[in-house]
């Protein structure tokens, strides 16, 4: 694949999501001009791309969505649900067709017949439903949105307006035409502009007998009004309908404008007669308000220069600076404001950035990590060196020149798991269409608000976590949400609710799913989990509410009351409580009836680095992963119970297995009496718990993973290995597989 | 999506109007969208609230019993306190050009004409509480 070719993989996909971004809102808010005119870009671009890099398939089919969205662009047809679907379907297509042609360099061989067809029922669905006679309306040029500003607002809400181009023949004074006079019996004139048909020529060639004018009004009449008016040149003029006021307002209240906006108020405020008050109160709220609005905009620097001016102000005790730096702004405002409003819709509006091949990072990851384990041989390399020599001078200097190895690389870590992280905004940006597009096939009406998307993580967590957070979305959709019936019956509002949030906490990332939907039941969960065996009646009986619902997470238990297609048949939230733990986090969930459920995946930031606690058993060491440890105990004799063949004793309320670890890892252990008070380790993973007797623990490592390489891949119970502080080889155990 | 926060923490709103049932409108607007707001029936009790508190933004409504809109901003903006220079959204209720004209002199920062819609509440408030985007 080429350069080119990479680029169009990487823009198409960029369109589309914005794209999709657009057409979500405009069902949610209507037309607004902005969002339509970018959609119909969108699409334009991307049919323009497909032609570039030759996939007339492409082409052809977005051609078809290109005219529906002009039709929408020029007010022939409403936003629909149905019709921002047929948009949000061809842009699936073309998604789908980005990935084989970025995989094959090529299309699908069945894709011209497809494009065809479903051309053909974009067109249909176009004819179908455009209303009859709409199309005698011609589109509303750009010169009527210019003119109609200078109508007030209180007329164009009230009125109907026709915007009228009257471009006099040249010859028409000599056909006994007067088009001032015309004009000046157009009923109800609202707004006027006289221009050149054609550039004036030298004043010496100016012909005073030929007209050269271009008229464009607006007035309050009725269509017929006018014709009476221009009855005798109809050739002459053209009549476009006024997009009503609630279309203008949308286009007013653009973000850009809304500063301008804030800013042009304050002006006002300052410019007024009593503000020569020179009050602070006066001139600090106009600064404030200024700078506040351009912080909102993201023009921090503008706001700095105003903060600037205020503190002149102050000084000076007048408002002077304040308004004149003002001014200056808006002058200074109109276009870079385009381009600040592109990052704000698009992707982050970051400063200079490069974009680099994952590869690279990943085998500069890598190297850094072996670099760690350098390190960690050099660590024990200067204990002995230390304990040689004593306490001289190279001895300490050597340990100083260790310490700051050590600290360098830990730096130089740190600063490429920064290159490894993302925004979760590109984990969290495919859900809102996910929700609208399961809400509308269940009749349920669900608002998804999405926080947090600035919330940065390794990128591995954006790979592995989409599929288990789609699982969570589409069933707080399909099992969380009641339907609007069932919703008002219970006193809840029709519209639901699902947040979906990512917050961060030093390295740990939380991402919690809610709903304000019905709610688990814990008593049908133990009811269900009867019925499916899931576990041992009595054990069932012995669970709280709040451990019942923990249940979701087992394999085989669902709670649909129907199966659909949806949200699967009953697999799923194993697989995610098993993602989860893989990634080195948890899963839990809360819930209350009747209020909704919220599950949280709580995960480390970076999953590359490790921390191990070093323990020995049977003779040999090994790595335990820290995050499933949740701690560690000595036991006296008495506190060790015999249940059945099996040892186990209470902790805090919980019975805990003991299980030797060299046992479970069949070495041979030492005889059991020799152990009169066991070390154990307490281990949580995969809902279990379980207490590990250990012979010794050593220490605890921070160590990147190694996979299990060449023979040794595959075997089982291993999470990787790593190298000890001294050069040894460590086995790091993967407790869950292990003990499963 | 704009996070609920504005130099590090949630911006706070004062809704300054003699309605109960307006002022629940805008109270739980905002509280949705993330603010923090606190309340008061008119002009005495705001000044009381704004001596005694930190804002971001006040929404103060025109005609109020006890002390009105246009009076609280006028005497905000000749205190010596920092309040003085807190920005304020007036709520007309005419959308006459002499209203605005009141509410400029005033001091106001920006001014909406009733019903104001909640997507607009929010859009002005948090232009004019900086928050972050």
């Amino acid at each position: 694949m080429n350069e080119m070719q990479e680029q169009f993989v990487a823009e198409a996909r960029e369109l589309v999501h914005q794209a999709t971004d657009d057409l979500m809102a405009i069902e949610r808010s209507g037309f607004e001009v902005e969002r339509i005119d970018r959609i119909f870009r969108a699409f334009h671009t991307l049919k323009g791309s497909a032609g570039v890099v030759d996939l007339p398939a492409m082409g052809l089919l977005l051609h078809a969505a290109e005219d529906l969205l002009a039709a929408v662009n020029a007010k022939k047809r409403p936003v629909t649900t149905a019709l921002v679907s047929e948009a949000l379907q061809c842009l699936d297509q073309v998604s789908s067709w980005v990935d084989a042609y970025e995989a094959r360099g090529a299309l699908p061989a069945q894709a011209g017949e497809l494009a065809r067809s479903a051309a053909l029922r974009l067109r249909a669905f176009l004819s179908d439903t455009t209303p009859s006679g709409a199309g005698a309306t011609a589109q509303a040029p750009a010169w009527v949105t210019a003119l109609v500003d200078q109508v007030s607002a209180s007329d164009r809400s009230s009125k109907v307006l026709l915007a009228l181009a009257y471009v006099p023949l040249p010859g028409c004074f000599f056909n006994g035409d007067d088009p001032l006079g015309l004009v000046a019996k157009i009923p109800d004139l609202l707004a006027l502009s006289v221009e050149p048909r054609e550039a004036w020529p030298p004043l010496v060639d100016i012909d005073p007998y030929a007209c050269n004018l271009r008229i464009h009004a607006i007035a309050a009449a009725t269509r017929d009004d006018l014709a009476a008016v221009f009855r005798l040149v109809p050739d002459q003029i053209e009549m476009f309908d006024v997009p009503p006021l609630a279309a203008a307002t949308a286009a007013d209240s653009k973000p850009a404008t809304l500063l301008d906006d804030i800013i042009g108020c304050q002006i006002a405020m300052l410019e007024n007669a009593q503000a020569h008050d020179n009050l602070y109160g006066r001139y600090g709220s106009a600064a404030r308000a200024a700078a506040n609005a351009l912080r909102h905009f993201a023009r921090n620097d503008l706001a700095s220069e105003v903060e600037a001016a205020l503190q002149r102000a102050r000084v000076q005790q007048s408002s002077g600076p304040v308004l004149e730096t003002l001014r200056d702004l808006t002058t200074r405002l109109v276009t870079p404001l385009a381009s600040a409003e592109q990052g704000q819709n698009g992707a982050p509006a970051a400063g200079r950035s490069l974009r680099i091949d994952e590869a690279r990072i990943d085998s500069l990851f890598n190297l850094s990590g072996e670099l760690i384990v350098a390190k960690n041989g050099l660590a024990h390399l200067t204990q002995r060196v230390e304990a040689a020599v004593g306490d001289g001078d190279l001895g300490r200097n050597i340990r100083t020149a260790t310490e700051n190895l050590d600290r360098l690389i830990a730096e130089m870590h740190a600063a490429v798991l920064q290159l490894r992280m993302v925004p979760v905004s590109l984990l969290f940006r495919s859900f809102p269409r996910v929700v609208r597009d399961i809400a509308l096939r269940l009749d349920k009406q669900v608002e998804l608000t999405v926080k947090g998307t600035t919330t940065e993580c390794d990128k591995n967590l954006v790979e592995r976590l989409f599929e288990p957070l789609l699982h969570l979305v589409r069933n707080a959709v399909d099992h969380g949400i009641e339907s609007p019936e069932q919703r008002r019956a219970a006193g809840k509002p029709e519209q639901a609710h699902i947040t979906l949030e990512a917050t961060r906490a030093g390295d740990r990332l939380a991402i919690d799913v809610r709903d304000d939907g019905r709610g688990i039941d814990p008593a049908a969960i133990r009811a269900k989990a009867r019925e499916r065996n899931v576990m041992a009646p009595e054990d069932i009986d012995a669970l709280s509410d709040d451990q019942s619902i923990q249940l979701i997470f087992s394999a085989g238990l669902s709670m649909a009351s129907a199966v659909t297609d949806i949200s699967g048949r009953g697999v799923g939230m194993d697989v995610v409580r098993n993602t989860v733990e893989q990634l080195g986090g948890r899963t839990t969930v809360t819930s209350t009836v009747g209020a909704g459920t919220s599950v949280r995946l709580d995960l480390p930031v970076n999953v590359a680095m490790s921390q191990i606690m070093v323990v020995a058993a049977g003779g040999q060491l090994f790595g335990l992963p820290m995050d499933v440890v949740s701690e560690t105990v000595r036991l006296t004799p008495d506190r060790v119970s015999q249940i059945k063949t099996n040892r186990g004793f209470v902790l805090r309320d919980r019975i805990v297995p003991i299980c030797a670890l060299a046992e479970v890892l069949s070495l041979p252990g030492r005889p059991k009496d020799a152990q009169a008070t066991p070390l154990l380790v307490v281990v949580e993973t995969g809902g279990k718990i379980v207490a590990l007797e250990v012979d010794a623990i050593n220490d605890r490592l921070d160590a990147v993973l190694k996979p299990m390489q060449g023979l040794l891949a595959n075997a089982r119970g291993y999470a990787g290995t790593t190298m000890t502080a001294d050069g040894r080889v460590l086995l790091v155990l993967d407790l869950k597989e292990l003990l499963s | 999506m704009a996070t609920a926060e504005t130099k590090g923490r949630r911006a706070r709103i004062l809704v300054v109007d003699d309605s109960s049932l307006v002022r629940l409108y805008y109270l739980s607007a905002l509280e949705k969208a993330g603010f923090v707001v606190e309340q008061a029936i008119n002009g005495i009790e705001a000044t009381e609230k704004v001596l005694d508190q930190d804002f971001d933004v006040l929404i103060v409504d025109v005609n109020m019993p006890g002390m009105d809109g246009i009076s609280f901003v006028k005497d905000l903006r000749r205190r010596n306190e920092d309040v003085a220079a807190l920005p304020v959204l007036m709520i007309t209720t005419e959308a006459g050009e002499q209203d605005f004209a009141d509410a400029r002199a005033a001091g106001a920062n920006y001014y909406l004409v009733k019903p104001v819609s909640e997507a607009d509440l929010i859009r002005h408030v948090s232009a004019l509480a900086g928050w972050a985007r």
